[in-house]
């Protein structure tokens, strides 16, 4: 089972291309069986208690999608090392520290990515650049094919 | 009642002599995205986001304002339509204020339900941005202009339906609002008979029960339908 | 990690210290510390340089979607502003609010306080209470926290699940709750939704147990630094209910001074919005809200859990005023506690009442009363609504035209209240552990969890902007970056 995270903020503008894409992902999964092998979130931000989500019995995986304002690439995708969440933390936590919770705390690993979407504007308002726009429409195929592939794999 | 053939995405199909192509195409089970149309009121083609393409015409039609023509063949979707379809909601869109988010009708809006049916993720055009208010003058109802996608329902259900025709629209293009009365605020509305079709009819958050919060208007049209068949029918089944 | 403050040779000139941002707190500030030609430290400041966009946002819109509003604009006490603005609401309409709506709004509240004490306690204070202010950065934060007490840390995530399940069961999303109106609330609480949420208490009161436990050693161990965490005299305000008692929800505001005199009692928010000023400083956007009959100086006050506790006369639940009693004592005979590190110590005292509260909700018939939404039209055109937010006092200021449209919003929220006692904190701390030229991190962590205490809500700020690692810069007078180290 895969578990989607997006987070953000929907009135901050392309700080919450995240949070969106996890809602459009839902959208476009929910008439394919892939859906079966997927649970999407779509949360304002990270809190400690989706730590308790991640350590389900039945999730092997977590894709973490986030906006990221100063990133040239539309989007990076990068393997989460739980190992790697010493660093700061605060009311918002860094999707590191929720997988090491996972594995701390409840002796759960699921995989863990993060995937960013370039980000421009953060001010008041509802809609998104085109940059944000463009980065969420290129991550919505990919992650479309990740997820396809993965099912595949799974099914040899 | 004659029956015609046309060829409907490479099917024969036959429908009623004088059936609109929407109605024909919907018959056949084909799920055709529409705003402005609505079962009981007139057609006026104003969306745009029936169009399909019918051979031997250069460009795409409107299906609610076209009639269905014997030896028709039409095409409901392929990837030139589809595009059309998508860009339109850009459009539409971009022209004003929609702030799904914090709206009354967040997640029962006909706007946001297409929007995520046709797989419109992004705008390519520059939001507009417009300065619009809101008239909420109306004891029972209010009007957000910034959540109004010029489907003009409520100017047709009010003249058409209840025979009051309190809306109608000033200026034109993109500078149209709907209005009531002559640009009266709506509480100030002489013509106006509270009965409330225009804001069940509204496909978004424009028209809305006064005193509703984020996502909590709910709205039901199948009551036109009903009233409709009464008067036209004598059918006066629920 | 230390700087050298020497490394500017220049006579009388001032340097800065800038602290940018605060780890582990919400949204975006900074930190500055000045110091004199000769050291010493000469003003603190913390700064807030995220402008709160969303009064101006909602200028034109209608009173009845601003508890949807402005729960979605801030996503750590969303719960808050719901509240306080369906209480603004409710007092346009002018009529009575029923009975049962306001008891399932106080039970959200009461779910709020729990999840969000729960947040700040165990996983954001956590760490330097139970680590130590002096242990190694790498480990003093929540990851070294889940390594060393895992028990703890899952405890507290248990008690923040539970206070947001509750939250959700009533307004069927944690975070974005529209589910408080003006006038009441839309829906009721499940038959089993209460059965599943009571038998789960025990449970989180065997959690406050053990916090409270280490809670006292932790008091025990920092004995001689409380009285340099923002330990002063200053005002407290807070709402009591009309019994005198603890109270989050209603009621009316109370102001007591540090000797534990009551200033004044019996204010409606009108009222106590009439007694205070807001003085605007230039290097922040938070305003810094003072008493105005007792100047600027004299009147700071502080809101938030630590004032509660100072201003009621009992907590009204038999755990939470057995607490309270052992709380005073840190105040002394009719005294206020003044040191804002008891903060953290009333915050827990505040979950065990929350829990207890709920546990009496819950048992309560009302919440089979079907009547739970009054329904008006505009009947006054300036409404106020206050409640208290885990933070402390926070209040909605609307006015609106005879059909309901806003013309002005003025939102007084519990981390601008707590600005200046903030500020001098901060000085304090600086004062007192800034010795000679040397900045150590210790210091640094020090003047972090001097901010800490207040648990500043700032989130109107967006998520990304509060990423960035800890940026400590020293500035000349003139600007001149001198040194700087990055943490992170």
């Amino acid at each position: 089972m895969w578990l989607i995270i997006g987070y953000g903020n929907l009135l901050r503008q392309d700080d919450g291309a995240g949070y969106r894409l996890a809602q459009t992902l839902a959208t476009h999964l929910a008439p394919r069986p892939l859906s079966r092998d997927v649970r999407i979130l779509a949360v304002h931000q990270l809190t400690p208690e989706l730590a308790l989500e991640l350590a389900a019995e039945d999730v092997a995986r977590v894709l973490f999608i986030d906006a990221r304002r100063g990133q040239s690439k539309l989007l990076t995708l990068s393997k989460l090392d739980p190992a790697g969440a010493k660093g700061s933390c605060g009311h918002q936590l860094a999707p590191e520290l929720l997988l090491y919770m996972a594995q701390t705390l409840y002796h759960r690993s699921p995989q863990g990515w993060l995937l960013t979407l370039a980000a421009q504007q953060m001010d008041m308002g509802d809609m998104f650049s085109a940059k944000a726009q463009a980065a969420t429409t290129v991550a919505l195929s990919l992650v479309d094919k990740i997820l396809v592939k993965a099912t595949k794999v799974a099914a040899k | 009642m004659s029956v015609i053939t046309l060829t409907i995405n490479g099917e024969l199909v036959s429908a009623r002599s004088g059936q609109s192509l929407l109605e024909a195409i919907r018959d056949q089970g084909i799920s055709l995205p529409t705003l402005c149309y609505l079962d009981g009121l007139s057609t006026r083609g104003g969306c745009r986001l029936c169009l399909v393409e019918i051979s031997g015409q250069a460009r795409l039609q409107p299906a609610c304002t076209t009639t269905a023509g014997e030896g028709m063949v039409v095409v409901t979707h392929n990837d030139k339509i589809n595009r059309y379809r998508k860009m339109i909601l850009e459009l539409t869109f971009a022209e004003r204020n929609h702030t799904c988010a914090v709206c009354v009708s967040n997640e029962h809006c006909e706007l946001q339900t297409l929007a995520a049916e046709l797989g419109m993720d992004h705008v390519r055009y520059d939001y507009l941005n417009p300065q619009l208010g809101i008239d909420i003058s109306h004891e029972k109802y209010g009007v957000d202009h910034n959540r109004c996608i010029l489907c003009l329902r409520c100017v047709r259900v009010c003249d058409e339906v209840e025979g009051a025709h309190t809306w109608d629209v000033r200026h034109r293009g993109i500078a149209s609002r709907v209005i009531t009365d002559l640009n009266r605020p709506w509480g100030e509305s002489e013509s106006c008979t509270e009965c409330g079709k225009c804001v069940e009819v509204c496909p978004t958050g424009a028209l809305f029960d006064k005193g509703m919060s984020v996502g909590e208007m709910k709205k039901k049209t199948n009551f036109l339908r009903r009233i409709l068949d009464g008067r036209e029918k004598n059918q006066w089944n629920r | 990690m230390a700087v050298d403050m020497n490394a500017d040779t220049k006579v009388n000139m001032k340097k800065t210290v800038t602290i940018e941002p605060i780890t582990r707190i919400e949204g975006h500030a900074k930190i500055t510390i000045e110091l004199d030609d000769v050291g010493q430290v000469a003003d603190a400041r913390f700064h807030v340089t995220e402008f709160r966009g969303f009064e101006k946002f909602c200028i034109g819109r209608s009173f009845w979607e601003m508890p949807g509003i402005t729960a979605r604009v801030c996503g750590i006490c969303p719960v808050s502003h719901l509240l306080a603005s369906s209480k603004a609401g409710d007092a346009i309409l002018g009529v009575r609010t029923p009975e049962p709506a306001v008891t399932l709004r106080r039970l959200m509240n009461y779910a709020q306080m729990v999840q969000s004490h729960a947040l700040s306690f165990f996983l954001l204070s956590g760490p330097d209470l139970l680590l130590g202010m002096d242990a190694d950065p790498v480990e003093r934060n929540m990851a070294g926290l889940i390594k060393v007490h895992p028990e703890i840390a899952r405890s507290g995530i248990r008690l923040r699940a539970f206070g947001q399940a509750l939250i959700r069961a009533l307004g069927e999303r944690s975070v974005h709750p529209s589910w408080s109106v003006p006038g009441g609330v839309r829906g009721s609480l499940k038959a089993a939704d209460k059965e599943h949420f009571l038998a789960q208490l025990p449970e989180m009161y065997s959690t406050l147990d053990i916090a409270l436990d280490l809670m006292k050693d932790a008091l025990d161990r920092y004995a001689t630094e409380v009285d340099a965490y923002g330990s002063f005299p200053s005002l407290f305000v807070g709402l009591v209910g009309s019994d005198g008692g603890l109270e989050h929800y209603d009621g009316h505001l109370r102001i007591v001074d540090s000797d534990g005199r009551i200033v004044e009692d019996n204010l409606t928010p009108d009222a106590f919005l009439g007694r205070i000023s807001e003085a605007e400083e230039t290097w922040s956007y938070l305003k810094f809200p003072y008493y105005t009959p007792f100047g600027p100086e004299r009147g700071m006050y502080r809101v938030g859990p630590l004032a509660r506790l100072n201003v009621c006369d009992f907590a009204g639940t038999p755990r939470a005023d057995r607490e309270l009693r052992q709380f005073r004592h840190f105040g002394g005979p009719g005294k206020t506690v003044n040191s804002s590190f008891y903060y953290h110590y009333a915050r827990l005292v505040e979950i065990l009442h929350s829990l207890e509260r709920i546990e009496e909700i819950l048992a309560d018939e009302i919440l089979l009363d079907h009547h739970i939404r009054s329904r008006a039209g505009v009947n006054q055109n300036v409404g106020i609504g206050v409640s208290e937010a885990p933070r402390g006092t926070l209040f909605h200021h609307y006015q609106v035209d005879d059909n309901g449209m806003l013309e002005k919003v003025n939102l007084i929220i519990a981390t601008g209240q707590n600005n200046l006692a903030m500020n001098k904190t901060i000085k304090q701390l600086a004062t007192r552990f800034i010795s000679g030229t040397k900045l150590e991190e210790g210091l640094l962590n020090r003047v972090e969890h001097g901010i800490r205490v207040f648990d500043p809500c700032l989130s109107c700020s967006t998520h990304e902007a509060g990423r960035m690692p800890l940026h400590l810069q020293l500035r000349a007078v003139d600007g001149t970056l001198l040194d700087e180290i990055k943490r992170g």
